[in-house]
């Protein structure tokens, strides 16, 4: 299992366990924790999340992201990670 | 001014607007103006499918144990999507391509109605496979006051556009007699048409297909009428491209991006817009109550489609940069999206390329100071 550290995402700071089998975006709503997001599939860029630590596998995308920035529905931990809002 | 379907004129694109500048005429695509639109359709054209790789001959056992209420659910709901994508399988084109100035979103804009041409075929091929008389089902469309409603609701800015760029395209700005009426045609008046026209296009395809998707999708969730719901995952990954294509041009108009008068007639049109959301959910809200009049099914009801309205009514005003009108919930059907995930079609590795990659897991620069090699000797 890894450990998914919230980071003040919509208010809420918490870690999350998550099997790594889901986006980080569906696990996130399981846990409440609510994200901007729309097409859930990669081209929109509601739901950048900022990866602060840890490594994550990422689909491909149409959104350009910057060093560090995630796309919280294309994205699937595969290491114990820390996620906070986009500044 | 009159229209000219190869526009003569030397222009320089990547200076024109998205909208009501010098009309295309090479389409080119070796530069971008907004490279967003040039992604999207080659994304689109890497998810062409065709409805007849979708076996549904399954779906007839199952649509003939289906109860009484479900079937109205079932029927109903596929009547309203035919609708849905009878409108936009030719309005796109009708409506934004003679007034569209740069050549990769006259591209976007053809690849994206093509699209709902092969969704509309699709109805057909489902309607063909569960039923004995598809006729019946098509002839009822026209004949249903809920659903002509609706074709009202989706259809009336559209036909205003189309209406005042037609007599614009033939007779320039000015005064006009149409139909016996005065038609006043200028520029800006045309601009905040289309600002409109291009919300209401975001708002049936980002609130109204997915009052659609729910119903398909809580069938299959009771393992029934999955042939059904294997089309419709592939119409919706469909959708949430196209609401993301409607969605990029708002927010290059509103953030000023694009023609300035457009950012000014966003500021203008905030509360018409938020009511234009409004409406909508509240459309919905009369729809799922005519869906589920006759009973509900295991999983849905009129009520939970109604929570899902307004949460997802939230969530596409959010992408838009606007205040969620509605008090902000979780999902109240969060098995939707396991359907809604593009992750979850499936692909055959050697149809598709793999684009699975580790964020930050190559770095191309090594320098002396980076020790992870401090002991490698050759």
């Amino acid at each position: 299992m890894f450990k998914i550290d919230v980071d003040n995402i919509n208010g809420k700071t918490e870690s999350l366990y998550v099997y790594g089998e889901d986006s980080i975006l569906t696990e996130l709503e399981a846990n409440n924790v609510l994200v901007n997001h729309s097409c859930r599939q990669g081209h929109c860029g509601s739901c950048i999340l900022k990866l602060v630590k840890g490594d994550v596998v990422h689909q491909e995308c149409l959104v350009p992201l910057s060093q560090g920035e995630i796309l919280a529905c294309q994205s699937r931990p595969v290491s114990d990670i820390k996620i906070t809002t986009k500044i | 001014m009159s229209y000219s379907i190869f526009n003569q004129k030397i222009n320089d694109t990547l200076k024109e607007p998205m909208f009501f500048g010098d009309a295309v005429n090479v389409a080119r695509f070796d530069q971008q103006k907004f490279e967003m639109f040039e992604k999207l359709t080659e994304k689109q054209l890497s998810f062409f499918w065709r409805p007849e790789e979708i076996d549904v001959s399954k779906d007839k056992i199952d649509f003939g144990k289906l109860l009484p209420n479900e079937k109205h659910i079932f029927i109903s709901n596929l009547q309203y999507q035919i609708l849905l994508d009878s409108v936009q399988g030719r309005s796109p084109n009708i409506a934004f391509l003679p007034i569209v100035s740069l050549p990769e979103l006259e591209n976007w804009i053809e690849t994206w109605a093509f699209s709902e041409t092969i969704h509309s075929r699709s109805y057909t091929h489902i309607i063909r496979a569960i039923v004995n008389e598809p006729g019946a089902v098509f002839d009822e469309i026209m004949k249903t006051e809920e659903i002509i409603q609706r074709a009202t609701s989706v259809s009336k800015h559209y036909d205003k556009l189309i209406k005042h760029t037609q007599a614009y395209l033939l007779n320039g700005e000015g005064e006009h007699q149409i139909d016996g009426k005065t038609l006043n045609i200028n520029m800006y008046s045309l601009k905040r048409l289309l600002y409109l026209t291009i919300m209401s296009v975001n708002i049936l395809e980002a609130i109204r297909f997915y009052v659609s998707f729910a119903c398909s999708f809580a069938f299959a969730e009771r393992k029934v009428m999955e042939g059904n719901a294997k089309i419709i995952k592939l119409i919706a990954r469909d959708e949430a491209l196209h609401l993301t294509g409607t969605q990029h041009m708002l927010n290059l108009m509103r953030d000023g991006k694009d023609d300035p008068d457009m950012q000014a007639i966003a500021i203008e049109c905030e509360a018409e817009v938020i009511q234009m959301f409004k409406d909508a959910a509240n459309q919905e809200k009369e729809w799922a109550e005519y869906l589920f009049r006759d009973g509900s099914m295991i999983g849905l009801n009129a009520q939970i489609l109604k929570q899902y309205l307004e949460y997802i009514t939230n969530i596409r005003m959010s992408a838009l940069n606007m205040q969620p009108i509605f008090e902000q919930t979780t999902n109240p059907l969060p098995w939707l999206n396991h359907w809604l995930d593009s992750d979850n079609v499936q692909v055959a590795p050697q149809e598709t390329e793999i684009t699975s990659y580790l964020v930050s897991a190559i770095d191309n620069t090594i320098d002396s100071e980076d020790e992870d090699f401090s002991d490698f000797k050759l």
